[in-house]
C-alpha cells in the first residue's frame, strides 16, 4: 500500500510534465498533417486535372456491350488501383465527427481523389484503346490495426474492358 | 445532340465547407461540453464534501488508519517529527483521530497528505531542512489538507474526468489521449487552488502554535533554486510555481502582521538517518 501510495506519487509528478509533453505533441501533428495534408491535396488535384484533361477523349463507360460487336478489332483486360492515406488532421476531423454525427467531409476529398486517380492509372494502362467499357470501381480500407475502426488508407481499385476498334 | 467531354471545374464531390473552421467548431463543442459536465459535477463534489458527517470520515479514516504497521520501530527521527506534529495537533479534541507521520526514504524532496490522517515526510525533505519552524510549516501544510478533505473531493474529482473520458470516447482514441490531458490540466488549475489553501492554513497555525512564523516559505525557496524545469511547466502542473507560494505567503505574513524570529534548530536525528 504504501509503495502503491509512494509510486503513484512519483508517477503524479512526471504526469504533469508528461500531460504538457502529449498536448504539445498533439497540436504539433495536427499542425504538421494540416499543412502537409493540404500541400499534398493540392499538387494531387493539380496532377489529377491536367491528366483528366489529356484523357478527355478516351471515354470510360459503365455499359457492358457494344451494339455493333463487328466493329471491335481487340479488347483487353485493365486495371488502375491506388491507395491513399488521410493527414493527422483530417483523422482528428473524422474522429471528431464520429462523436457529433454528419457529414464527414475530411474523408470526400479522399475518396474522390482516390476514384479519379484510379480511373486515370486505368486508362493511362489502357494505352492505345478507343475506350473502355464495362468500367466498375471498388474500394476498401486499409488499416494497419484490425480491430481499430479508424478508416484511414483506402484502396480504390477500377477495371474495366479496353476496347480498340477497326479503323 | 453530341455529348462534348469536358473537365469540370468544380468538384460536386467535395464539400465547400472549411475544414479548418469545422475543426475548431467541433472541438470548441466536445470540450465545452466535457468541461461543463466536470465543472458541473466538480461543484457538486465541492458541495457534498464538507457537507458529509465527520462520522463518515471517520469510518474512511479507520479503513486506512491501521496501513502502517504498529508494530515497524518508529526511528528517532519519526519520534522527533511526531512531537513536532503534536504539538501542531495539540487544539484537536480527544475524541478525534490524531495525524499520524512517517518517514519513507525517497530521493524527492516531498510529502504527502494519505487518508486516514496519515502524513508522509520524504527522507530527502529532512535533509534540506534546517530548522524546525521549517519542518512544522511542512506538517501543517499538510494537515491543512485533511482539513478542507481535499483527498475526498480528489477522490471525487478523479472518479469524474476518468468515467467522462471512459463514457465519451473510449480508450482507442486519439482525442481520449489529448482530452485527457486538457481535463488533467483543468483539475490541476483546482488542485493549485487546494495547495494554496493548505498553505495559507499551515501558516495561521504556525503562528498559532510557534507564535512567529520565522521559516515558513524556507522550504519553497530551497525548491526554487534547485528548479529544473521552466515556470511554464507549472500551468500544467498540480501545485503552484514555487515563486508564487512564496509571494502568497509573504503578502499574507505582512497583511497580518506577523512577526517573524530566531528559528529553531534541527534536532540532529533526522540528519542521522541510515537510509
Amino acid at each position: 500500500m504504501l509503495m502503491e501510495q509512494q509510486l503513484r506519487q512519483n508517477k503524479e509528478g512526471i504526469m504533469d510534465i508528461s500531460n504538457f509533453i502529449n498536448l504539445i505533441t498533439f497540436v504539433f501533428l495536427v499542425a504538421l498533417g494540416y499543412f502537409a495534408g493540404t500541400i499534398a491535396e493540392k499538387n494531387h488535384y493539380k496532377s489529377i486535372r491536367e491528366r483528366e484533361k489529356k484523357f478527355l477523349n478516351m471515354p470510360a463507360v459503365t455499359i457492358r456491350k457494344l451494339e455493333d460487336e463487328s466493329k471491335i478489332e481487340s479488347t483487353n483486360f485493365v486495371s488502375g488501383s491506388v491507395v491513399v492515406s488521410v493527414d493527422y488532421f483530417k483523422r482528428i476531423l473524422a474522429a471528431l465527427r464520429n462523436i457529433m454525427g454528419g457529414e464527414v467531409i475530411s474523408y470526400e476529398t479522399l475518396l474522390d481523389r482516390g476514384r479519379r486517380e484510379a480511373v486515370l492509372r486505368m486508362k493511362e494502362s489502357a494505352f492505345g484503346a478507343d475506350m473502355i467499357v464495362n468500367m466498375r470501381l471498388e474500394t476498401s480500407t486499409i488499416s494497419g490495426k484490425a480491430n481499430r475502426k479508424a478508416v484511414g488508407t483506402v484502396e480504390v481499385i477500377a477495371y474495366g474492358t479496353a476496347i480498340k476498334m477497326k479503323r | 445532340m453530341e455529348y462534348e467531354p469536358k473537365v469540370l471545374e468544380d468538384n460536386v464531390n467535395v464539400s465547400p465547407r472549411s475544414p479548418i473552421k469545422e475543426f475548431f467548431v467541433l472541438i470548441g463543442g466536445i470540450l465545452g461540453v466535457v468541461l461543463a459536465i466536470y465543472i458541473i459535477l466538480g461543484v457538486i463534489a465541492d458541495f457534498v464534501v464538507p457537507r458529509l458527517p465527520p462520522s463518515f470520515e471517520a469510518k474512511l479514516d479507520e479503513m486506512y488508519f491501521n496501513v502502517y504497521p504498529e508494530a515497524k520501530q518508529r526511528t528517532d527521527a519519526e519520534i522527533y517529527l511526531q512531537e513536532i506534529l503534536d504539538r501542531l495537533q495539540e487544539d484537536i479534541p480527544s475524541g478525534q483521530q490524531r495525524y499520524k507521520v512517517h518517514i519513507v526514504p525517497n530521493s524527492k524532496a516531498n510529502a504527502l497528505a494519505l487518508p486516514g490522517r496519515n502524513i508522509v515526510v520524504y527522507s530527502q525533505l529532512l535533509e534540506k531542512a534546517d530548522s524546525e519552524n521549517e519542518i512544522a510549516m511542512v506538517l501543517a501544510h499538510e494537515m491543512g489538507h485533511f482539513v478542507n478533505r481535499d483527498h475526498l473531493r480528489g477522490l471525487g474529482r478523479r472518479v469524474v474526468v476518468l468515467s467522462i473520458s471512459m463514457a465519451l470516447l473510449g480508450n482507442d482514441n486519439a482525442i481520449t489521449g489529448m482530452l485527457k490531458s486538457l481535463l488533467f490540466t483543468a483539475e490541476a488549475k483546482f488542485s493549485q487552488k487546494q495547495e494554496r489553501f493548505a498553505d495559507e492554513f499551515a501558516l495561521h497555525l504556525l503562528n498559532d502554535k510557534y507564535g512567529n512564523v520565522a521559516g515558513a516559505t524556507d522550504f519553497f525557496e530551497k525548491l526554487e533554486t534547485e528548479r529544473k524545469y521552466p515556470n511554464i511547466i507549472f500551468f500544467f502542473a498540480s501545485h503552484p510555481s514555487y515563486q508564487n507560494r512564496i509571494k502568497i505567503l509573504e503578502n499574507l505574513i505582512k497583511e497580518r502582521g506577523y512577526k517573524i524570529k530566531k528559528k529553531i534548530p534541527i534536532d540532529e536525528v533526522v540528519k542521522k538517518m541510515s537510509l
